[in-house]
Order: structure tokens, then sequence, then C-alpha cells
């Protein structure tokens, strides 16, 4: 077993383990939109499943924290951005018209 | 050379006191112009201790009103401002406790074609929202008009905050995008501790303070995060990455960005 520092703590991993198999045994509620830091560098989210993790690494997770959003306030900006509501999730648009996906891009 | 009033040096004592701080301190405070987005949990506790401070002149974005379920933690508002505009609201209160303070209202949200008109008139911005479209607009806003930011997150139990100033790691430098609509929950769907908005708001106010005089090392480059279950605080260091989408070397973020909202599953 190997000693990793995760969050400040820490953590016997086995080696080798890679920074998604450290996401999956660290039970990340949301992994595909984790960030992930390891020795304070960030890790591209296609590298996840590839670089290796070693001996005394210092993995950082951080997570996206929003606030308390009201309605009236989405109301509002659909209204501005002439945003139809539909079900469900949906795809973003750019005010120039031009249709922006937020779901393929990466989250890192 | 500082013109204080004999009732401004009684306000301001504490202040002046400080060594750190003392009358030239206070003055840097009173010619400082800055901008409160979001007049809601977090921009409540922010614009109250700023406008306390004496900081000359606070702007406010917001185009919401008052909801009853909001002063559970916008301690700005208080029961008979229900249904009034939230800038009107935080601009009364502001008045009640510094009539010193210049306040600038807007009364709209903050968007791709007006971010920029905005900010560029303000010191140093402090990000009260609660949501991701605007979080990143304030940042790429920012970044683009080379204006330094507070960045505040909230959500249950925990906060997230950094500071930004140009040169240092940005929003994008640590999440390159935001996340889906719907993706992460928000307060209003997951819930918050409304004491957790006061925590997280004077430490952005303190931020705001500490740019404004000078004093301290700033939250650049670091991501604080707090548990109030446990009371667990943590600073992660975090740097400028030359692969950030607006920062880094060949930026791909060269606009504004309205991004859409996860509005559809509250509207149920
Ligand atoms: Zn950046």
């Amino acid at each position: 077993m190997a000693k990793l520092i995760v969050n400040g703590d820490d953590q016997e991993v086995q080696l080798p383990a890679t920074v998604a198999d450290l996401i999956k045994q660290n039970n990340v509620a949301q992994p595909d939109m984790v960030s992930v830091q390891v020795n304070e560098e960030f890790v591209d989210r296609e590298d996840f499943d590839t670089l290796q993790l070693n001996e005394g690494d210092t993995v950082d997770f951080l997570y996206f924290m929003g606030g308390g959003q009201d309605k009236e306030s989405i109301e509002y900006r659909f209204g501005r951005l002439g945003v139809q509501c539909s079900a469900g999730r949906s795809r973003g648009t750019k005010t120039n018209g031009q249709t922006f996906s937020t779901k393929e891009d990466s989250y890192v | 050379m500082f013109d204080f009033t004999e009732e401004e040096l009684n306000r301001y004592s504490r202040h002046i006191l400080l060594q750190d701080v003392g009358v030239e301190g206070q003055e840097r405070i009173r010619e400082g112009k800055v901008l409160v987005i979001g007049a809601g949990g977090l921009g409540a506790p922010v614009a109250m201790y700023l406008a306390a401070a004496g900081v000359g002149t606070i702007g406010i974005v917001d185009g919401d009103v008052v909801d009853l379920s909001n002063l559970q933690r916008q301690i700005i508002h208080t029961t008979p401002d229900v249904d009034k505009w939230k800038v009107e609201s935080a601009k009364e209160t502001i008045n009640a406790i510094n009539p010193h303070v210049k306040v600038e209202t807007y009364r709209e949200f903050l968007m791709a074609d007006n971010a920029l008109d905005i900010v560029k008139e303000y010191d140093f911005v402090v990000d009260g929202t609660d949501n991701f479209p605007v979080k990143f607009l304030i940042n790429d806003a920012c970044v683009m008009a080379g204006k330094p930011f507070s960045h505040g997150g909230i959500l249950r139990f925990e906060g997230q905050t950094f500071t930004h100033v140009p040169g240092t790691a940005c929003y994008r430098c640590m999440f390159k995008t935001p996340p889906p609509p719907g993706a992460v929950p928000t307060c209003s769907q997951a819930g918050v501790l409304g004491a957790i908005a006061g925590m997280l708001g004077t430490i952005q106010a303190a931020e705001t303070l500490k740019y404004l005089t000078g004093v301290g090392e700033l939250l650049t480059n670091k991501l604080l995060t707090f548990n109030a279950k446990t009371m667990d605080f943590r600073k992660i260091n975090v740097k400028k990455t030359d692969k950030c989408p607006i920062c880094g070397t060949n930026p791909t973020v060269t606009e504004l960005i309205d991004y859409e909202q996860a509005a559809c599953d509250l509207h149920q």
C-alpha cells in the first residue's frame, strides 16, 4: 500500500492506480464534474484514466459550489435570452444565436 | 490632508485604531468603489459590512424582488421589504447603516451585454450570485477588464471562496466550463443553512477590505473551502494554468457568454 494525501488527509492506496481509480475509491458523487489536482497541477479530464499516481502524491478534488438560485431570476434570464423551457436538461445558447453545447465539454 | 469629520473619525475609530489600517487605510476604503453582484445570501452580509466599513461607493446588481423565503439568510432585507426590488431594499439598509455611502443600483441581472459596462466602473467586484452561468460571466468579464474579484459559493453546509487579481488563478483555471444545466444542485433545490451565507459573505467582505487597504495576504491562488458541520477549513493551493480557456496562452473564450440556466426542473 502507498500513502497519498487526498484532500489534505493521508490515504492508503493500492498502486498502480490512476486518477480515475482514486475518484472511484473516494466515491466522488459526480465524477464527470470534479476538478482534480495532482501535486498542485490540474489534470486534464482526458488523462484521468491514464495518469498513474505515485507514493506521496498530493491529490485535491475540487467541486462546483453555486448557491441559492431563485426561481424569479431564472425566469428573468430565460426571458431575456429568449430560451424556451423544455423538459429535462437542454443545450445552452450563446446570445449570437449559435448553439453552444455544454454537455460534451469537459469540466476540469 | 484627510478631511474626515469628527463624526467619521468616531464612526470609523475601531478601524483607525488598527495599526495596519489607520487614517490612510480608512481613506482608501472611502475612495473605494465596490460592485456587489447579487443582493442575496452572500451579497447581503458583504454589502452591509462594506457599508459599515465606509466604502465610498457600493454598486448593487440584482433584478429580483424580495421573497419571504429569502429572509432566512438575506439579512439586508426585512419582513416589510417583501415584494420590494432587492436593490431598493438593499439601498435603504445601506443608507440606514451609513449615510456616507453612495449607492448605485442596477435593477437588472448581469448578462453578457451589460457586464463589462458595469464592471469597468469599479475597483473590486464581489460575486454574490448563486448560479454558474453568472459566476462564469463575472469571472470572464473581470479577467477581460483586468478587475480583481472575490468568488463565493455555498451549498447546504459548505462554502468555497477565492480572490482573483490580474495574473492569478481564475475560476476557469479551476473549472473550465459551467456544469450542464441542472447537474449541480442549487440552494433552492438542496437548501442551505442561512448562517453559512454569513460565514462566506463576511470572508468576502474581509477580502474586499484587505484589497482596498493593502493589508495582509489575499486568497489569491488559493481556494478556501469549509464545511460547517465539522468546522473544517482548508486552503487548497491552485495555480493559474496555461491551458485556462480565458487567461491561458491560447484562450478559446474571447467574448462573454450567456450560458443557459437549469430552469426547467424548477418550473414544476
Ligand atoms: Zn484562468
